[in-house]
């Protein structure tokens, strides 16, 4: 079963978001225009127009958010992902370097941590049976 | 936990500054539209201003109390959780425990792939290891 991706989930919440916020302000646009007394058939004009600004402004960062996201989380994920299949074919003298600060630097230097003491029993394990022999 | 002198910062608060900015230039925009929709047409430019900024200042609450709000307890959820469960995990290992299975329920397809890649990690290690124990007995 094919699971879905955090993208694309990120991108329909956001999508819905921005969408939401233009009526909210759509809303408050129309109850300020009442009361303060612009004459009613000028109304359905300035609605007309302020929908289309803030319609573009409030959907054009949906890109940016994904290409935020993206750099964010996927990129590190795949990395992290990288970083396991090397050390599980048995690559363990790449050290695994921490990028940033945070949760994923955390982890990195936790792998980093977990390669290097891996590495120091497997080579005490190997040690012991070169004097057996 | 560890660090080299680097200060440890969650991504969340990242994500906050993001928002942050993007509500501001938000407000803004939004303060331009409201003020010359009634400027433009008729209303004194004191009152204008006031009700443009009261708006605009109830808006910028509303869009951001509730995108922090979900989007703290989203990503918390969705990648946070497993990500420090691995942490914790991968501290285990490196003290040479490799028996502990990882317990993390992706529903997403990222972090399901990088689960089993944890999972095939950690048991070709052990595999390595229980071969070379056997070698030695």
């Amino acid at each position: 079963m094919e699971k879905e991706g955090l993208l694309g989930k990120l991108t329909a919440y956001v999508t819905a978001g921005s969408l939401f916020s233009v009526l909210i302000t759509l809303g408050v646009l129309y109850f300020v225009l009442n009361i303060t007394g612009v004459p009613s058939y000028k109304i359905p004009k300035i609605m007309l127009f302020s929908a289309g600004v803030i319609t573009l402004a409030f959907t054009l960062p949906i890109f940016f958010v994904r290409a935020m996201f993206y750099k964010l989380f996927l990129e590190k994920i795949d990395h992290m992902i990288d970083n396991m299949d090397r050390v599980s074919r048995g690559d363990l003298d790449t050290p695994i370097e921490p990028e940033t600060n945070d949760e994923f630097g955390q982890m990195a230097e936790a792998f980093e941590k977990m390669r290097v003491g891996i590495k120091e029993l497997i080579s005490q394990l190997e040690g012991e049976l070169d004097r057996k022999r | 936990m560890i660090g080299r002198g680097k200060k440890y910062r969650s991504i969340l608060y990242k994500i906050l500054d993001i928002v942050f900015i993007g509500s501001l230039l938000a407000a803004g925009l939004v303060f331009f539209v409201f003020f010359f929709a009634m400027v433009n047409n008729g209303v004194p430019e004191e009152t204008a201003w006031k009700y443009a900024l009261g708006s605009t200042l109830f808006l910028v609450l509303c869009w951001f109390v509730g995108p922090i709000l979900i989007i703290q307890l989203l990503i918390e959820r969705t990648i946070l959780k497993p990500i420090k469960e691995m942490t914790k995990l991968l501290e285990k290992m490196s003290e040479g425990n490799l028996d502990t299975p990882l317990e993390v329920k992706g529903r997403y397809a990222e972090i399901d792939r990088m689960a089993e890649a944890f999972e095939r990690m950690r048991l070709s290690l052990r595999a390595l290891i229980r071969r070379l124990k056997k070698h030695e007995s």
